[in-house]
């Protein structure tokens, strides 16, 4: 087993959902290498201690507020809950009714075309909203974006959760005033999904002279 | 109302289910076990989930409001808890969905930092948690999720799987990553980490 296997097995083996072979293997590269050892300790410790977060505990009067609210909401309410399966819409008429809405979708974001179906395209003028993650090709990309005026938003961080190996960050670093980002939602590539080969751009948008970059990985 | 009161009696021995059945009849005395039950788990979980935790509490309420309102709707074939989750886990992301609003979550990692000082070697556990709730926030929303529902709220994979509606497999890469990303974001403290849970039994988490 090598040290990427491990990373990917390492809650496995925590909570004990290896098989015994598995487990043997993974124990014996913890042995013959001190960089994972010294990793798989730091994880056990941290996963341990986050059951021991100070438990939080709502104000001393929420259950009589919750009970006062509750008994507002009286009889006259429960009448809209009751079940009652003939009040429901028909599947068909759900299923119009999304075709509506996509339609309508459609005609206000024409650009939304095959192979940016998913895609989180930042208007410009809008407050720049961090997306914080990518996940291509079974590898997860993390960046954060540093909140501020216009003027000072830079990509923080960009790294590869599972090799723990870190993008230059120069690399995103430009004086971009708006990132447009086309972002896959999460997908869990181990499910059966793929998107190999795509490329992915991180523009900066209204900027005179800029030039977008597309990331490809 | 005698009959009612009998009910309530013996209520802390009821199965979750049961109450369920006297809040449909309109049992105020078993809501309110319910809530007494689950609200300090619950708002342990939304909590930390939201990055505005100022809410929590009114989420919280909304939770089990929605709960008793949609009372006729809980199938008793699911578990209480899974449900009542589920219903927090949507109110928390349709509040930090509406609000899109991040914080910058320094942990001492870049180099113009000391905001944060390092643990306290004499105090280990006490200084360290702030840092393992700080690295929490950073987590990217569906990973803060799962790692919260299983490291600190400490529920199986397969009630994740449910609360959050996506496969246990997922769940397991989702819950491995955000280990990860715990590890590595917590990785300057390296020396302090060995010391953090000596002395601690194996938790059970919140409960």
């Amino acid at each position: 087993m090598n040290c990427r296997k491990v990373y990917r097995n390492l809650s496995a083996y925590h909570d004990k959902l290896l098989s015994e072979e598995k487990a043997r293997q993974l124990e014996q590269h913890l042995r013959e290498c001190p960089e994972c050892m010294q990793k798989w300790r730091e994880f056990s410790e941290i996963v341990k201690a986050a059951g021991y977060l100070e438990v939080r505990k709502p104000s001393s009067g929420f259950n009589q507020h919750l009970l006062e609210k509750v008994s507002l909401l009286g009889a006259a309410d429960q009448e809209s809950y009751e079940p009652s399966g003939n009040k429901r819409w028909p599947a068909y008429a759900l299923v119009l009714v999304g075709m509506a809405v996509a339609f309508m979708v459609f005609l206000t974001f024409p650009h939304l075309k095959k192979g940016e179906s998913h895609s989180l395209a930042q208007a410009p003028n809008q407050t720049p909203t961090l997306y914080d993650e990518l996940e291509l090709d079974g590898r997860t990309f993390t960046y954060q974006v540093s909140e501020g005026n216009d003027s000072s938003w830079r990509l923080f961080e960009f790294d590869n959760a599972d090799d723990f190996g870190t993008f230059n960050p120069e690399t995103f670093r430009r004086e971009a005033k708006v990132y447009r980002r086309y972002v896959l939602p999460v997908v869990d590539i181990e499910a059966g999904n793929s998107y190999a080969g795509e490329s992915y751009l991180l523009t900066p948008v209204a900027s005179s002279g800029m030039q977008s970059t597309d990331v490809v990985f | 109302m005698k009959a009612k009161d009998k009910k309530t009696v013996g209520l802390s021995q009821v199965s979750d289910r049961e109450l369920m059945t006297y809040v449909r009849e309109g049992n105020l005395g078993a809501f309110n076990e319910l809530a007494e039950r689950y609200k300090v788990r619950l708002y342990n979980f939304i909590y930390r989930v939201l990055p505005e935790r100022e809410e929590a509490e009114d989420i919280l309420q909304e939770t089990f409001l929605r709960a008793y309102r949609e009372r006729n709707r809980f199938d008793q074939r699911f578990c209480f808890s899974t449900w009542i989750y589920t219903i927090a886990l949507n109110l928390a992301r349709s509040e930090y969905r509406r609000r899109k609003r991040w914080r910058m979550v320094r942990l001492g990692t870049s180099r113009n930092e000391g905001e944060l000082e390092l643990p306290d070697p004499k105090n280990h556990q006490e200084s360290f948690m702030p840092f393992i709730e700080k690295a929490i926030e950073t987590l990217p929303p569906e990973y803060r999720e799962a790692f919260i529902l299983r490291d600190v709220n400490r529920l199986p994979y397969e009630e994740i799987a449910q609360i959050l509606s996506v496969p246990v497999g997922t769940v397991k890469s989702r819950i491995n990553r955000a280990r990860l990303l715990m590890r590595q974001r917590l990785e300057p403290l390296k020396e302090s980490i060995y010391e953090l849970s000596k002395g601690l039994p194996e938790s059970i988490g919140i409960s």
